[in-house]
């Protein structure tokens, strides 16, 4: 069979053009759910390895000083011990409720909780979910109150670590963090989380706290 | 992966200059199609001429192919693309005083522009409306919070809400516009202008 | 009642389908490029915002529409996606009327209705537009092209709203433009 295109006007050939793809495209599937199946197990195991998906506690003191509010601070521990202190700005949520979670696939979460296996759980769950840009806070909530709210310093230190441990003293105190100075005693570090915990300020619960909503995008 | 901003290949500032380029294809087209004068657009609702209806739905066809031809082939995330979040019955009120706004003035926000720019001095008296009526509504906007916010569905796509498949509402999409497309050939030559204006470049 | 800038007659618009398919392509490369579509009213209202923060900052800061397109105070409010966009689509339109022998200074009517009275009307068409874009969250370029052709929801009922509109409207404006 010879079809002559010739003899068509070029909105018919356009309209014919039109009636294939429209064609065509009742059989290649649903792109909406065609993406929900297609994580890549292997490339996220890889990820989570290197450093690229993980944020120190010192640059997470940076971005609060200089207040950014490009990202959004997710805690995973329980309600209570969220109420007693969080990171600034942080927001409550469990890993089971990051399924329901609302957020832009590009916004940049970055997660903490006690230790680094609930996050990088997290962490998994929000990735398959194709969210693109979620860090692990390297060490959590404890690393945090160590290295930056209580920070401290052994007494044969070199010249180059004292210069590092004033810069976080200020840190800390930005925080409402007690610097550790010179400590022979081990169980030093251990006591810190006894200590006095900044009181929290803003709101921590429900809405990000820092600044305003970002302006809005669309018409 | 598309789309390329939303995956980090470029910073917001750049994105700016993007903006510019794609305004300025977007502007051009609509000179092309005649959207610069309102006589043609306000002739579209006397059915003398059709050219609004032909260059709206083959401009959604068009992207609506692509879209779904660089998603289905893996090559654009269409989660990722931006949509914007449905208030059906605000957005109803909406649509129908845009449609009374739009046959009384002659353009809309997008045209209008065009308009301007090609010196029709309507079109930069109803930019001026158009500013006017904005700032109107950011002054009643606290009156009127509770009814703009009303009916809120979030972000909603046909294929999910009515439960068909995106491919097969894409194909009903293409044939309602080409049976469209037909109806308003038809309806030009029976209610169109009896000038040979409908000349066109092919 | 119109004179030419340009010397040459106009040329004749492109065939409906073909500048179609350009727009729709131009609005396809917005989506490949940025992730979003077109817009227009989006960049009127941050202009409004920010004239009103400039006159009346106090007032602009209590009111949650102004202050959603004056963002959070990082960026300068003008410096806007739509806002850009908007400068280019003024730029796209004048070349394209340049090279078509379109440009000119004139007002778009029918024969029997007056300047004066063309010109009211305009100005109120567009408040209604510019108020009704805002309650629908978009106009036609930003709701219906941008999320018809994703086949938003929200989108579509609100283009057969712009079309119901204004054919039950159409009657009453005729002298306008017939």
């Amino acid at each position: 069979m010879k079809i002559n295109l010739s003899k068509y006007s070029i909105n018919q050939k356009l309209a014919i053009v039109a009636f294939v793809l429209g064609l065509i495209a009742i059989f290649m599937g649903d792109p909406l759910k065609a993406r929900i199946a297609s994580v890549d197990v292997n490339e996220l195991s890889m990820k989570i390895q290197d450093k690229s998906s993980s944020l120190s506690v010192e640059d997470m003191a940076d971005w609060l000083i200089q207040k950014k509010s490009d990202f959004k601070l997710i805690d995973l521990r329980d309600e209570k011990i969220f109420n007693e202190y969080n990171i600034p700005t942080s927001i409550n949520i469990k890993i089971a409720g990051l399924a329901s979670l609302k957020l832009s696939k590009t916004d940049k979460i970055i997660l903490y909780s006690d230790d680094n296996i609930a996050s990088a759980q997290a962490w998994f769950v929000l990735k398959s979910k194709n969210y693109k840009s979620v860090y692990l806070l390297t060490g959590g909530i404890n690393e945090w109150k160590e290295k930056v709210l209580f920070p401290s310093i052994s007494d044969n230190a070199t010249s180059e670590d004292k210069a590092k441990f004033a810069k976080m003293v200020e840190v800390s105190k930005f925080f409402g963090g007690t610097p550790q100075l010179a400590s022979n005693d081990s169980t030093g570090i251990k006591a810190v989380p006894k200590l006095a915990m900044p009181k929290m300020t803003g709101s921590a619960k429900g809405a990000p706290a820092a600044g305003g909503k970002p302006k809005r995008e669309g018409c | 992966m598309m789309p390329y901003f939303k995956f980090d290949y470029f910073g917001a500032d750049t994105g700016l200059v993007f903006a510019f380029i794609i305004g300025i294809g977007f502007g051009f087209f609509l000179e092309r199609a005649g959207f610069g004068t309102a006589k043609k657009l306000a002739a579209q609702f006397y059915f003398k001429d059709l050219t609004v209806f032909k260059v709206m739905f083959t401009a959604i066809v068009t992207a609506m192919l692509g879209v779904y031809f660089l998603s289905v082939f893996g090559l654009m995330d269409i989660t990722m693309v931006n949509v914007i979040d449905t208030y059906i019955v605000p957005q109803i009120v909406g649509g129908l005083l845009l449609g009374v706004g739009f046959v009384i003035g002659g353009y809309c926000p997008g045209t209008s522009v065009v308009a301007c720019a090609t010196g029709k001095i309507d079109g930069v008296f109803f930019i001026g409306g158009v500013f006017l009526g904005t700032f109107i509504y950011g002054e009643v906007y606290p009156l009127i919070q509770g009814f703009a916010n009303s009916t809120p569905m979030g972000k909603v796509l046909m294929p999910t809400y009515f439960n068909i498949p995106y491919g097969i509402l894409v194909f009903a999409v293409v044939l309602m516009a080409l049976g469209g497309f037909a109806a308003a050939e038809w309806a030009e030559k029976k209610f169109g202008y009896k000038k040979p204006e409908v000349a066109h470049e092919d | 009642m119109s004179k030419h800038l340009v010397t040459n007659n106009p040329k004749p618009y492109m065939n409906p389908y073909i500048a179609g398919i350009g727009l729709g392509l131009v609005l396809l490369l917005s989506y490949v490029i940025m992730g979003r579509g077109l817009g227009a009213s989006g960049a009127i209202s941050t202009v409004v915002a920010v004239g009103v923060n400039t006159v009346a900052p106090s007032h602009a800061s209590g009111n949650t529409f102004y202050s959603e397109y004056l963002g959070d105070g990082t960026t300068n409010p003008l410096k806007d996606w739509l806002v850009f966009e908007v400068m280019g689509v003024l730029v796209g339109g004048f070349i394209s009327g340049m090279f078509a022998g379109r440009v000119n200074k004139s007002i778009e009517k029918g024969p029997l209705f007056s300047n004066r009275k063309r010109l009211y009307f305009a100005v109120f068409g567009g408040a209604l537009m510019g108020f009704g874009a805002k309650l629908a969250r978009g106009c036609t370029s930003g709701q219906a092209l941008t999320g018809g052709s994703i086949l938003n929801l929200g989108s579509w009922a609100f283009m057969m709203c712009v079309f119901a509109g204004a054919y039950m409207f159409a009657y009453f404006v005729r002298r306008q433009w017939l």
